[in-house]
């Protein structure tokens, strides 16, 4: 299963969310590989994973099954990283020198799948060769979403976009990420869920504006490893139960996660 | 999980229950290779190794885990309290895509004299810990004589190591771990009881006389528990030319079983009776008891050189007159007596084996193996086709088999007769090979040739 956690817009919680998702799916048994396809390696910080690959973005376009060896194990045995790479940032000239570039994503991924039941790419912001290609390959696409008009305005974008071109294309998965309950435009656009148009695919579960998630920052770690009773925390529990309940995971090699 | 653990390699595999047997382990290299080494011995538990694990991380710069040292206390029992300590060992294990930092703390950690790199398997380890012996054993004779070592003393000796392997079997046999415990058992009694009745007035002629009737007791004693597990072994062979009609066959393997499983429990009862008891204890005291100055037994001073070379050519030549007289008409009791002459004269050589001359022995006995395997399989033959008679008539009276299963029996009959009649026209030929001048000449040679003492 190939979990895209994609917004054309930063900051909006993306990395946190791919960060907490691939930890949770690995908590509850599931070998997990996290594809941190962002040059600014948060994730791979998260992790403290050095964000870089030998050969850079080039080899891993040009070269089959280069991704294998990228493979970081990260402190939670089975549940493992590919880091970003600071070349990523030319990630769109490579695919575009190579041939079928839309379905390269699909193949760079494919020495992975066997081995890992659950895979979860963090992208970077933005409209690219990259994200079209990843469309492709992924599964479902995980979109944190602020609750603001203007957000709402550009998943619609994002919805039409995904409907005309890629109509056996990824589930379209939005969910409101920092949210803050202070603020009345947020309380008000979360309420107004239902109704028709791209609101009605929001899932249930919100995940709240908490300085914890900014805190993993600091320890270096996912939010369940160092505060897993925080709301944000247990917020990332029932998102990932609501979605593991949508997608019907092949039944991979399941684990024991060591506690 | 189930590791098989030799000097070169380690090979994993998850099982359910606990194995016992090669066949309980999945088609794959561990099971290949328990094959190879254990056939159809069961595997059983020796020693236990308790241990301690604590887990300590090497972390890099950004606090990240390279590596993981794991450093186990173990302790090695053998099931009870007592148990010895076992070096700490150290297992440093490696993270994915951290090769490098890993090569580096390996080297680190063996270039210190704190630290030894180790080839030696844990079960070894343990095994020395423990003080055991080297666990060596072999249901063959070993025993090295003298020429002149008088021929009472040397019989004890002989006698005593029989013992031991009884002793060393009967667990196995009472517990029936596996089918080779109670052969193993057998054929010491076996070898018993015939060298009592061959190398005769050694011992007291009342002595020598309560053993023979005693062991004979004890080979009947075991004689169907045996006779089954031939059965059931064997059933492999026997399903395999029915080809399509295999499962008609699985009623009789239920009831061969059942069969067995009485069996062993009358078996049993036989090993835990006084009479049992009784017999193992007064043969031990007597073949520790030093022999008399001046014994009572005619041959008992007889030097054993001697005694086994007058012996040896008596049975020899008994197998040879009976092995001539011989032909297409004899009755299969006639060749059943040529069998047990031989199995005689076998198992003279494999005690008095040190004796003679090594090469000329082994010769001599792949010959005489030839012609014991003829006569062994047109034994078994005749035999099996008597029990698959007596097991359909016990049928109609007893626990019936469906007709299915009697009908595939009765297939199996045909098949096993005319084997049977192949086995028997082949021994024209077998036997005339084993009695060829040359081979007598062997024999001859054979002994003749004294060995100095050792």
């Amino acid at each position: 299963m190939i979990l895209a956690v994609y917004n054309i817009k930063g900051g909006v919680g993306k990395t946190s969310s791919a960060v907490n998702l691939a930890y949770l799916a690995w908590k509850a048994g599931r070998r997990t590989l996290l594809w941190d396809l962002d040059p600014q390696g948060s994730a791979s910080f998260y992790f403290r994973i050095k964000p870089r690959i030998k050969g850079g973005a080039k080899k891993l376009v040009t070269q089959k099954k280069r991704i294998l060896s990228s493979v970081r194990e990260s402190d939670f045995r089975g549940l493992d990283v590919v880091p970003a790479d600071f070349s990523y940032r030319f990630f769109d000239l490579h695919l575009n020198g190579a041939r079928k570039p839309k379905e390269r994503l699909s193949s760079i991924l494919l020495p992975l799948v066997d081995e890992y039941p659950t895979l979860i790419v963090d992208c970077a912001p933005s409209i690219s060769l990259v994200s079209e290609s990843l469309f492709a390959a992924a599964d479902a696409l995980l979109v944190p979403t602020i609750p603001t008009p203007l957000s709402l305005q550009s998943l619609a974008r994002l919805e039409k976009h995904l409907r005309r071109n890629f109509p056996d294309g990824p589930k379209l998965l939005p969910f409101f990420s920092m949210v803050d309950r202070r603020k009345k435009l947020h309380r008000a656009i979360c309420r107004q869920r239902g109704g028709g148009g791209v609101r009605s695919r929001f899932l249930e579960t919100a995940i709240p504006y908490s300085s914890l998630v900014e805190q993993m920052g600091l320890a270096r770690a996912p939010l369940g490893s160092f505060a897993p009773g925080c709301s944000a925390a247990q917020a990332y529990q029932s998102l990932w139960d609501e979605i593991g309940g949508l997608l019907t995971p092949p039944s991979g090699a399941r684990f024991q996660a060591p506690s | 999980m189930y590791r098989l653990e030799s000097r070169d390699d380690l090979l994993e595999v998850r099982l359910d229950g606990e194995p016992r047997f090669s066949h309980d382990f999945p088609p794959g290299p561990i099971r290949r290779r328990l094959e190879g080494s254990i056939g159809i011995r069961a595997l059983l538990p020796q020693l236990g190794v308790r241990g301690l694990l604590e887990q300590s991380d090497f972390l890099d710069n950004d606090g990240k885990v390279v590596a993981r040292l794991y450093r186990e206390q173990r302790r090695a029992h053998l099931g009870g309290r007592d148990s010895k300590q076992l070096p700490s060992q150290l297992r440093l294990e490696p993270l994915r895509g951290y090769a490098k930092p890993f090569r580096r703390i390996a080297h680190h950690l063996e270039s210190t004299d704190a630290t030894r790199k180790t080839k030696v398997t844990e079960y070894e380890e343990a095994w020395e810990a423990l003080g055991l012996d080297d666990g060596f054993y072999s249901s063959k004779i070993n025993i090295r004589f003298d020429p002149e070592e008088r021929a009472d003393a040397g019989m004890k000796r002989l006698y005593l190591g029989l013992l031991a392997t009884m002793e060393t079997n009967l667990e196995g046999v009472k517990q029936d771990w596996d089918s080779e415990f109670l052969h193993d058992f057998r054929v010491a009694v076996r070898r018993t009881r015939s060298g009592l009745t061959q190398v005769k007035g050694v011992f007291p002629p009342r002595i020598a006389e309560r053993f023979r009737r005693d062991f004979a007791w004890l080979g009947k004693a075991t004689g169907p528990c045996r006779d089954l597990d031939v059965y059931l072994l064997k059933m492999g062979n026997y399903l395999e030319p029915l080809n399509d009609s295999k499962d008609d066959l699985f009623p009789l393997v239920e009831y061969l079983l059942r069969a067995k499983k009485d069996a062993h429990k009358e078996l049993s009862a036989n090993l835990e009776s006084r009479k049992f008891q009784n017999l193992l204890t007064a043969w031990k005291r007597f073949l520790l008891t030093p022999v008399p100055r001046r014994p009572r037994a005619e041959r008992a001073l007889q030097p054993i050189w001697s005694e086994s070379r007058t012996r040896l050519a008596r049975v020899y030549r008994r197998v040879i007159k009976r092995g001539l007289r011989i032909d297409d008409s004899s009755p299969p009791a006639d060749l059943h007596r040529v069998r047990l002459d031989c199995k005689k004269l076998r198992y003279l050589l494999e005690f008095f084996r040190s004796l003679f001359e090594a090469e000329s022995v082994e010769l001599f006995v792949r010959r005489l193996k030839d012609l014991q395997n003829n006569l062994g399989d047109f034994n078994d033959l005749q035999v099996q086709q008597a029990a698959l008679r007596e097991w359909a008539e016990e049928s109609r009276t007893g626990r019936s088999l469906p007709a299915a299963t009697l009908l595939a029996m009765g297939r199996l009959l045909d098949l096993l007769e005319s084997q049977e009649g192949k086995e028997q026209s082949r021994f024209g030929r077998t036997f005339a090979r084993f009695a060829k001048p040359a081979n007598r000449r062997l024999f001859e040679r054979l002994i003749k040739s004294k060995k100095g003492p050792q």
